[in-house]
């Protein structure tokens, strides 16, 4: 069952992983390409569309970068290039903007994907191999004899 | 809530999520080869940047007139080849310790792919002796700033001089190193690219040609030159096609 509003857009229902329902309208949802096919191929008539892999919060931020780039023209580049600034900057670390990288991804919307990445790009920039480790809580697996080949990767020899 | 504390599955992130980080870096080698080095996945999903090419041996004379050059260049031998010079600034700073500045470093790398290492700041050398290595792990390394330079080499290749004029220098995998600079008392621009046996003028014939070319730099894919005029004028390094 899909419902309609006064002016005739058609909407939607997305449910998070955990369960919570978002009602937006067709054309806010189809900015991932993911959904726009599962509606495409009648995956949609039940009413509903489950997003195993995406939980509440994250949808809801995914939504909002949705509805704003589909209510945009082109005209608008520039204001939209600050409401994006102030966006990655609202999802305020980088575990949250991990989760939505992967939702972006796994939506399929490479408007929010690119942005992430790039915001994600920004912040390792300048940092070192173990500031980087500390921050995702990435474990330090080299062998010895890979962190020797890594050590001989980085280094400048001079004349 | 303490982002580390949250679990975060960040290394068994799908590589070509990494990847799209990865493209974000730009072409900076530093930073590519800093990802690399955080743990197996990221280095078996980033691929290890391709060195560029070793700097070529580029034609001589650049200049159409040799004696243009010599009003204001005296060249006390007569020149062969010329070859590219990259001269790179780095501030450096040792991981430990944040209460150390950081440190300016030129690092100089030649047609022979040797790098050459000077301290900027030799007054108060912050190492005891001239390194003879220096590892990217134990320091944070971030580069300032490039230049290039001609150098124009003599028959005896000990005999050398720096050509006195601005280059600007584009290199890619498919095309190699095209160069750029001003000659003929700056009134032309010269174009090499790899390859060439000749220096092209490509403002000969043109509205430009006579136009007091003051810089030329190298910047998003495009020559450019300004003239003491305020005129810029945007040259393509493919088609070498000049548009103002």
């Amino acid at each position: 069952m899909s419902i309609t509003t006064e002016n005739n857009e058609k909407m939607i229902t997305l449910m998070s992983s955990d369960g919570e329902e978002f009602v937006v309208e067709e054309a806010v949802a189809a900015q991932s390409q993911t959904i726009k096919h599962l509606i495409e191929d009648g995956c949609s008539t039940e009413g509903s569309i489950p997003l195993p892999n995406v939980t509440g919060r994250v949808l809801s931020e995914v939504i909002q970068y949705c509805k704003k780039h589909s209510s945009s023209d082109d005209k608008e580049e520039k204001e939209l290039e600050a409401w994006d600034a102030e966006f990655v900057k609202a999802a305020d670390d980088h575990v949250a903007l991990t989760d939505l990288m992967m939702a972006a991804n796994f939506l399929d919307i490479k408007g929010l994907l690119d942005l992430v990445a790039q915001t994600l790009a920004n912040m390792i920039t300048g940092k070192s191999p173990e500031e980087v480790r500390r921050m995702w809580n990435i474990k330090n697996d080299f062998t010895p004899e890979e962190a020797e080949k890594v050590r001989k990767e980085n280094q400048w020899a001079f004349e | 809530m303490d982002p580390a504390s949250r679990k975060c599955s960040w290394s068994y992130l799908p590589s070509e999520l990494l990847e799209n980080i990865a493209n974000c870096l730009g072409r900076s080698r530093l930073h590519i080869l800093r990802i690399r080095s955080v743990c197996r996945s990221w280095r078996c999903s980033v691929p290890l940047p391709p060195q560029p090419p070793l700097f070529p041996k580029l034609p001589y004379p650049i200049e159409p007139d040799i004696e243009d050059l010599h009003e204001d260049f005296k060249l006390d031998f007569v020149g062969q080849f010329t070859t590219l010079t990259e001269t790179s600034v780095y501030s450096v700073k040792p991981l430990s310790g944040s209460s150390i500045k950081p440190w300016l470093m030129r690092i100089q790398s030649s047609e022979s792919g040797i790098l050459n290492f000077h301290d900027l700041l030799a007054v108060v050398p912050y190492w005891s002796t001239k390194p003879t290595v220096l590892n990217l792990l134990d320091y944070r390394v971030d580069e300032i700033c490039t230049h290039y330079y001609l150098k124009i080499v003599g028959e005896e290749e000990d005999r050398s001089a720096y050509y006195p004029r601005q280059v600007a220098v584009s290199w890619s995998f498919n095309d190699g190193y095209t160069v750029m600079t001003p000659v003929s008392h700056k009134l032309d621009l010269a174009v090499w690219k790899m390859g060439d046996e000749k220096w092209i003028i490509i403002t000969e014939n043109t509205t430009w040609q006579g136009c007091s070319f003051k810089h030329v730099l190298y910047a998003c894919g495009r020559f450019y030159a300004f003239t003491n005029r305020g005129l810029v004028l945007r040259i393509d390094p493919d088609s070498l096609e000049i548009t103002e």
